[in-house]
């Protein structure tokens, strides 16, 4: 396993569309690092640059000590030399191999850098066996249900020991529960073999469980990178913080700085002020975000001597989602989200307390045109 | 009867469907199984009753084994020739970034329909033993005439000119159709784009290839106008031009006849159902290559060798079309076409003699007529039958497609053998009349038709109809309103198809026709003409034709598409917008 280092990258297709332009990030040895955003934001064909099936139109790449591909010198390693694997979305098992077929003809491919042609059914075996498909081995792809296929592609990928591991939406096409356990199953796998891997995905939940690091993409930039803590707590940038689930964004204005890194600022729609985290100048516009768990309802006059913003609001409407309760609460001018735990029983009309607390609360950059 | 009206209420959804597809039950009945029954009792009917002289007879004789030789050593050589050309063409243009990819796929459509005698004839001429046009040069400047059009070799080459576009569609689309990500996978694994194609893109292809082979050689175990042009002069015979000089040659044998049709038609059926049995065992059928989402397909950069890839490419489409048709052209327009090619030799006199000639304006419009009568009824049949095969449920469906659908594993002569046995005698017939013609058309044919709509209906949703079942539409409302606009395109597609299969088609008119004008079209007259030795009557003849071709189906694409937007039209709509255009 070596490390990953995308420098500059960029990608057009065409005179006039820019798929990627300036990306830079490394994948230290033994981590995943996730490639996050929307559909169309890039991550998929900066994972193409590094595989090598897409020739960028500059920047470099290094796999370990070897540049793969250079911009500046045009010269590039074919997607056959760079000793990579890549689990595909829709998986791309050989249909007309077994599930031994096609681990073992990955293998051949490599004869050249494998000398032991005559372990090859040991090596699959092992790998088979790693992943818990030893005993598959003679069925065909249309014989396995969507999470064995999963393993069998992860088992084509590995077999050749390659430097790094790509994947692209490879949980994309399982059901819900399977997801999650896959998730569990690909990061043991990764940390039991102190894998490389680089993980696209635009599912947060995803990002967040699985990776060492989070890039966030969008439009074909990076906009925020950092560990997932960083990023979910942190998010910097109003649509990642968007993307990472703060749907509460108010419009407002700092009005002054408070101590130990906190601000109180003037919301516009809602008659106050709130307390956020976060340093800015006094009078500089910005968006306060807040995700519906940080907005806190309570029924009026129960009283919580904690020293945070109270507002009042009245219940607009109340979706039960089981475990909790989603519920819209209007605050002056403005209409929240939040969620509540289900221990009251919210009806819509209702006069609540809401409760910000300045941890919850996030500064955004505000442009001066929103 | 009332039993099976019930057994269809039950098994097909829509009480107004039963009558459709009872009445499809019955029209497939009569043009396809009625007539396999007459030739396969005529193979077995002796002077006194029951005999199986005739199959004796087939043994015996050197004739009959004889053009069974020729016929494998024809097809053989032919399919491999052919399958060799559109193998490389197909790889160079859908992976090996090959310039002119388009060009290529497009002059493989126009090949596709182009009819197969157009070709046989202008090789007779080029390639004539003696008088042939490149011999004529070669004899100029070395001194040799190397070629022999009358040959077994000019016919395989002919006919691997023909099963080109063919095998090219067939094998560039399986080809495009490959997810991309199955090679990628391999390129990421290590494999070098050589082993690519041998380990996983060629398999991945194999049952497409399967099938296109199987059915290749099915077209070429039938197939007449080629050996007739090319092989019959040199007294090549193959199994069709055999059973051609049998029926011709007075007294005809119709017994010996029937019993070779049954044996030609048994080989054929046999052959393709190995082959079917084989892609199926390839792979024990486990896997059907599921399409990718984009159009991306990985490109091997094979640097300078894609100019002689290039190259090549064109040069078989320029055998298959240009070459041809220049020639026919060339003769067409020739007032002395030993003169060779010279503004004093243009004429337009053969056109104008044909134009002026009302044997010329009978066949014209019998022509017409067939094409008119037989892709309208071809094309009800089959939508029916199709309709019901992608759509309904039950037993009886399958039993409807597969009389609608056999007859393209039957050789068209052992068919059009058969047609003769059955129409020749009461309770109907139609020999001597252009509706045997009409008639046998739509059972050879019928095929063509459903498979078209089958895959064109099958990429429409049935839930389009119980939406409009649930919006409250009954049966009648749902069909015209729903389903016809839905199926329009399609069925426009499969007319215009069937049109163009019975305008080209040489077989049935040159069997069944009396040889008459009033049961002759123009390809049995272009034939004929060129039988006698006239050869720029011939040609100009076969030029008209195909322009005729060209015209209509412009004109009628347009036609029937024009009224697409305003128009709310019935099942019967279309054939009928033909006709204005026809008549």
């Amino acid at each position: 396993m070596a490390e990953v280092r995308v420098e500059h990258l960029a990608k057009d297709f065409g005179p006039d569309v820019r798929a990627v332009d300036g990306v830079s990030f490394t994948a230290p040895e033994g981590r995943i690092v996730t490639l996050l955003g929307p559909s169309g934001c890039g991550k998929t064909t900066v994972l193409r640059c590094i595989a090598g099936l897409e020739t960028p139109s500059a920047g470099r790449i290094l796999i370990g000590n070897e540049v793969v591909h250079d911009g500046a010198t045009g010269e590039s390693v074919s997607v056959d030399k760079r000793a990579v694997g890549m689990v595909f979305q829709s998986y791309a098992i050989w249909p007309h191999l077994t599930v031994f077929g096609n681990v073992a003809l990955a293998l051949r491919f490599n004869r050249k850098r494998f000398e032991d042609r005559g372990q090859v059914r040991a090596r699959v075996v092992e790998v088979l066996r790693s992943v818990g498909m030893d005993s598959y081995q003679d069925r065909y792809p249309s014989e396995l249900s969507g999470g064995q296929q999963q393993r069998v592609v992860l088992a084509r990928a590995l077999v050749y020991h390659p430097r790094v591991l790509l994947l692209d939406e490879p949980l994309a096409n399982l059901d819900a529960r399977l997801r999650e356990a896959m998730r569990i199953e690909l990061r043991d796998v990764q940390q039991r073999l102190g894998l490389t891997a680089i993980y696209v995905t635009h599912d947060q939940a995803e990002a967040m469980a699985l990776s060492d690091h989070v890039v966030v993409m969008r439009d074909g930039r990076i906009l925020r990178q950092g560990t997932p803590r960083e990023i979910f707590r942190d998010p910097e940038h109003s649509f990642v913080a968007d993307f990472l689930g703060v749907s509460n964004r108010l419009a407002g204005e700092i009005v002054a700085a408070r101590d130990s890194g906190r601000v109180e600022v003037e919301v516009a729609g809602i008659g106050g002020s709130v307390v956020a985290k976060g340093e800015g100048a006094v009078h500089s516009r910005v968006w306060v975000g807040v995700r519906p768990t940080g907005v806190g309802l309570r029924r009026p006059g129960s009283d919580g001597a904690d020293g945070a913003d109270r507002l009042r609001g009245r219940i607009v409407r109340v979706t039960f989602l089981g475990e909790e309760v989603e519920c819209l609460v209007q605050v002056g001018d403005l209409t929240l989200q939040a969620r509540d735990s289900g221990a009251v029983d919210w009806r819509p009309g209702e006069e609540a307390q809401v409760r910000l607390a300045p941890e919850d609360l996030m500064l955004l950059p505000r442009d001066p045109a929103e | 009867m009332r039993n099976a009206i019930t057994v269809l209420r039950g098994r097909w959804r829509g009480n107004a469907l039963t009558p459709a597809a009872l009445l499809g039950l019955v029209a497939v009945g009569i043009v396809t199984v009625y007539p396999m029954l007459w030739l396969a009792l005529g193979s077995v009917e002796g002077e006194t009753g029951f005999t199986l002289e005739n199959y004796r007879s087939v043994f015996r004789g050197l004739g009959p084994l004889d053009a069974m030789k020729n016929s494998m050593v024809f097809s053989g050589w032919a399919l491999v020739l052919g399958m060799a050309m559109a193998t490389v063409s197909a790889l160079s243009t859908t992976r090996l970034s090959t310039p002119f990819a388009g060009l290529v796929r497009s002059a493989s459509v126009i090949a596709f329909v182009n009819p197969p005698w157009i070709s046989a004839m202008a090789y007779a001429w080029l390639l004539s033993p003696q008088a042939g046009t490149l011999n004529r040069w070669t004899d100029a400047w070395f001194g040799v005439t190397p070629f022999n059009a009358f040959s077994m070799s000019s016919m395989v080459f002919v006919a691997a000119l023909f099963l080109y576009p063919y095998l090219y569609l067939t094998l560039s689309a399986a080809l495009e159709n490959v997810d991309s990500a199955y090679e990628e996978a391999a390129l990421i694994a290590g494999a070098s784009p050589w082993q690519m194609l041998r380990r996983v893109t060629v398999p991945l292809v194999t049952p497409a290839m399967i099938t296109g082979v199987v059915f290749s050689i099915v077209i070429l175990w039938e197939s007449f106008s080629i050996p007739a042009i090319l092989g019959t002069p040199g007294r090549i015979y193959v199994f069709a031009t055999y059973l051609y000089r049998l029926l011709n040659t007075p007294p005809p044998d119709l017994g010996l006849s029937a019993a070779i049709a049954v044996f030609f038609a048994v080989t054929a059926g046999l052959a393709v159902w190995l082959g079917l049995r084989l892609a199926r065992r390839h792979h024990g059928g486990r896997f059907q290559v599921i399409g990718g989402k984009g159009h991306r397909t990985v490109q091997i950069d094979v640097g300078w060798m894609r100019y002689p890839l290039a190259a090549f490419n064109l040069t078989v489409l320029a055998l298959a079309l240009a070459v041809p048709y220049v020639t026919l052209a060339v003769l067409s327009l020739s007032g002395n076409i030993y003169q060779g090619f010279s503004p004093s030799n243009l004429t337009l006199r053969h056109y104008l003699d044909h134009l002026g000639s009302p044997v010329f304006h009978e066949i014209f419009w019998n022509t017409l007529q067939v094409a008119l009568v037989m892709s309208a009824a071809a094309g009800l049949i089959a939508l029916v039958v199709a309709y019901l095969d992608v759509w309904g449920r039950g037993p009886l469906k399958n039993l409807l497609s597969f009389g609608a659908t056999f007859p393209i594993a039957v050789p068209g002569v052992a068919f059009v053998v058969g047609v003769a046995w059955a129409w020749l005698r009461p309770p109907l017939v139609l020999y001597g009349t252009i509706w045997i013609i009409v008639i046998c058309q739509i059972s050879r044919f019928l095929p063509l038709g459903v498979q078209h709509l089958r895959d064109g209906l099958s990429q429409i949703r049935p839930e389009l109809e119980e939406a409009a079942r649930t919006c409250g539409a009954g049966t009648f409302s749902m069909l015209r309103r729903i389903t016809v606009p839905v199926i329009r395109p399609v069925a426009v597609a499969t007319f215009l198809l069937l049109w163009m299969a019975s305008m080209r088609d040489l077989l049935t008119p040159l069997f069944l026709g009396t040889g008459a004008p009033e049961t002759s079209t123009l390809s049995q007259r272009i034939y004929f003409l060129w039988g006698e030795g006239l050869t720029p009557q011939s040609a100009s003849l076969a030029i008209i034709l195909v322009g005729l071709m060209a015209v209509l189906y412009v004109v009628m694409s347009f036609a029937l598409d024009l009224g697409r937007p305003k128009r709310r039209t019935s099942k019967g709509q279309a054939p009928t917008g033909a006709a204005a255009v026809g008549a």
